[in-house]
């Protein structure tokens, strides 16, 4: 299910100058069965991105030569209107300010978690179409949004309302890796980082998992050490 | 301007130019008085003599033979239509009466006579009789003092001037001997001597003043120094730790043949390591921007009682894992503040509590008002507490009571220095305070309007 978005393959174009983050971005795209071609400096980017058509555009906003705010106003000034997430390693709010102005549509601030990235990518290739399904599903697990009510089987499993909005955001991703980052962000509303709320998410999960799974023999909660949790069928 | 003089110079050049415009102000106005006295004392003695005439010829009713009694060395002369009727042995002895014509024209007017003597005549009719009077002084006594006091004077400027710089350069460098020393001393403070101090030699005058002020920015300044120093040490171990062990897993796990499991876990724990690594540069990043004042608080009035109570709310599955009793306590209490920043301070207070409670234990949380002027919250633990000694410590970056312990359990020594920080942004302060029983109380207190 989680395929079923994607129509074709989504084209990527990466344009950074670091060649080992860029490499490590493609091959990671490239298992996630995106296609990406890579640019090492603004010039080229401009070139690939004028000439050729991509779905998405990577753009480093520090480059050798033109930097990335040019380049993005550049394409702006020629029509080009393919989605562009910032990378910054900038952490001022002033530049996302800047670069959003400039007519990017996301930024993510370096060094970002690879599942962060991939989410801010489905988010801007499903730009347009609605994401309201009311009723979530994966396997014998069913969510019903509306009544609020979480079945497993033929069992109804009483949820917090955080446990709820958790297992929500956990069943939208399903198939994803979901880090603590984004869940402190998109679930709890928190920006920064901090040890208490990566362990006030932890209990929330471990208590989600008991309800969920412990009863059952197929878990769906799963730990991907260092990244975060991903939710499905098999063990990853 | 002057850049290249010295200040003794300045001084000296200064005092001399003032003692000299002094002198000749000074000098002038005696000159000028002196000048004024001479030629009205003149004036009168000429009055005198010519009066003396006057009346006596008045007296005798014309007649010449009473003013022969006078002195035949009084200088005068009796005409009688431009013929002499009568002319003293002076008189004629000096031969004034080629100076007449011009004395009756200028009041003024000086004779040379022939010996050198200055003359000034008073010539005057007597219409009555039908004469003329004139009488003459030797004036060369006073002229020759006039002159003399100038002759003083102009002599005595270049002197005074003299005078004026050598005393003034003795003075300034008086003045200026303790400077020497200072400057001799501030050459010699450099980072790393930052220990020494100025010499004060007279903690009363400007240069005292001087010294103390600049001994205690240098006070100050060594005290960063030092908290920079142990700073970057801390901050360099606290990387080095997650470095280490990624550097040893990493090693460990390409020696081995190991399966995909062991691998996966190898490379899970790197980035575990990572993740505390980027944590670490996030804080630091933060406090950074804090420092160098980059970073200006939104602030907007809102419910402190209501934002604190939602922060406890959000840590209460931590508490509640160890059940512990977490009691919240707040009322409404709108205070100005930037959610987003407070919630530093507030967090990792809360936490804290939480953390170092015992099993079963209670922390407290309050907000309450304060005489409408400020708004307090205390958060009471029931932990060991911390020793009156390092209640000011905790709040430096990462220092740490117990230094096993806080790392194992995750903390990076950073929380409570981000909490000061926040804190201190919105104009308040943050405490531990004395409380009955055992554990610890944070007291944070806001000002309810905060001048940002």
């Amino acid at each position: 299910m989680q395929f079923v978005h994607r129509r074709t393959t989504v084209h990527i174009l990466v344009i950074e100058d670091e060649r080992k983050v860029a490499e490590a971005l493609k091959r990671g795209l490239e298992s996630e069965h995106y296609e990406a071609t890579l640019a090492y400096t603004g010039e080229e980017g401009y070139f690939l991105a004028t000439s050729k058509i991509f779905d998405i555009i990577l753009l480093d906003l520090m480059l050798p030569g033109r930097d990335g705010l040019e380049i993005l106003k550049a394409l702006r000034d020629k029509q080009c209107e393919t989605p562009v997430l910032i990378l910054t390693a900038k952490d001022a709010v002033q530049d996302r300010v800047f670069g959003l102005d400039a007519g990017a549509d996301d930024y993510l601030v370096k060094p970002f978690a690879f599942p962060e990235l991939l989410a801010r990518i489905r988010a801007l290739t499903r730009r347009g179409r609605s994401d309201q399904v009311l009723r979530l599903k994966l396997l014998d697990l069913s969510m019903d949004c509306v009544n609020r009510t979480v079945t497993r089987g033929d069992d109804v499993i009483q949820l917090t309302n955080k446990e709820f909005e958790l297992l929500e955001y956990l069943l939208r991703n399903q198939g994803h890796a979901v880090s603590r980052e984004m869940l402190a962000r998109d679930v709890w509303d928190v920006l920064a980082r901090a040890t208490p709320l990566d362990n006030v998410i932890d209990v929330h999960i471990a208590r989600l998992r008991q309800k969920i799974d412990t009863p059952y023999d197929i878990k769906l909660i799963h730990t991907i050490r260092g990244v975060g949790f991903i939710m499905q069928a098999e063990e990853p | 301007m002057r850049s290249g003089t010295s200040v003794r110079t300045r001084l000296t050049l200064y005092n001399a130019g003032i003692f000299f415009i002094i002198t000749v102000v000074f000098a002038a106005g005696i000159l000028l008085i002196m000048k004024h006295r001479l030629k009205s004392m003149m004036d009168d003695q000429l009055d005198l003599g010519f009066d003396t005439v006057a009346s006596i010829l008045e007296n005798s009713g014309g007649d010449i033979f009473d003013i022969m009694h006078l002195s035949q060395t009084d200088h005068f002369m009796v005409s009688q239509d431009s013929v002499i009727a009568y002319e003293t042995e002076a008189w004629f002895t000096a031969g004034l009466t080629e100076a007449v014509d011009d004395a009756r024209a200028d009041p003024d007017f000086r004779w040379k006579g022939r010996g050198g003597e200055l003359f000034q005549l008073r010539v005057d009719s007597i219409p009555r009789y039908g004469f003329e009077v004139s009488y003459a002084r030797d004036v060369s006594a006073a002229e020759e003092s006039l002159r003399n006091l100038i002759t003083v004077l102009f002599a005595g400027v270049p002197v005074v001037l003299v005078l004026g710089l050598l005393g003034g350069y003795f003075l300034a460098g008086r003045a200026l001997a303790p400077v020497q020393s200072i400057t001799d001393k501030a050459r010699e403070i450099g980072a790393d001597s930052l220990s020494a101090r100025l010499p004060v030699m007279n903690p009363g005058d400007e240069f005292g003043k001087l010294s103390t002020v600049f001994n205690d920015t240098l006070e100050r300044l060594e005290r960063s120094f030092n908290q920079l120093r142990q700073f970057t040490a801390d901050a360099s171990h606290e990387m080095r730790t997650p470095l280490t062990s990624m550097r040893s897993v990493g090693q460990v796990a390409l020696k081995d043949r190991i399966n995909e499991t062991a691998c996966r876990d190898a490379v899970g724990s790197m980035l575990e390591d990572v993740d505390r690594l980027s944590e670490l540069l996030d804080n630091l990043l933060m406090l950074a921007a804090g420092d160098s004042g980059r970073i200006k608080p939104d602030v907007e009035s809102r419910n402190l009682g209501e934002y604190v109570g939602a922060i406890a709310e959000e840590l209460r599955i931590l508490a509640e894992e160890r059940t512990i009793d977490l009691c919240i306590d707040t009322g409404i209490t709108r205070v100005p503040f930037d959610d987003r920043i407070l919630r530093h301070g507030l967090v990792n207070v809360i936490h804290n509590a939480i953390r170092y409670s015992p099993t079963g234990g209670t922390v407290h949380v309050r907000v309450a008002d304060v005489d409408g002027s400020y708004a307090i919250m205390e958060v009471d633990d029931e932990g060991s507490g911390i020793p009156e000694t390092e209640r000011e410590l905790v709040f430096q970056r990462f220092y740490r009571i117990d230094k096993a312990r806080s790392r194992a359990e995750g903390g990076m020594g950073l929380g409570l220095a981000l909490a000061k920080w926040a804190v201190e942004l919105h104009g308040g302060t943050i405490e531990f305070i004395d409380k009955k029983g055992p554990g610890s109380r944070c007291r944070i207190t806001l000002p309810k309007h905060h001048p940002v």
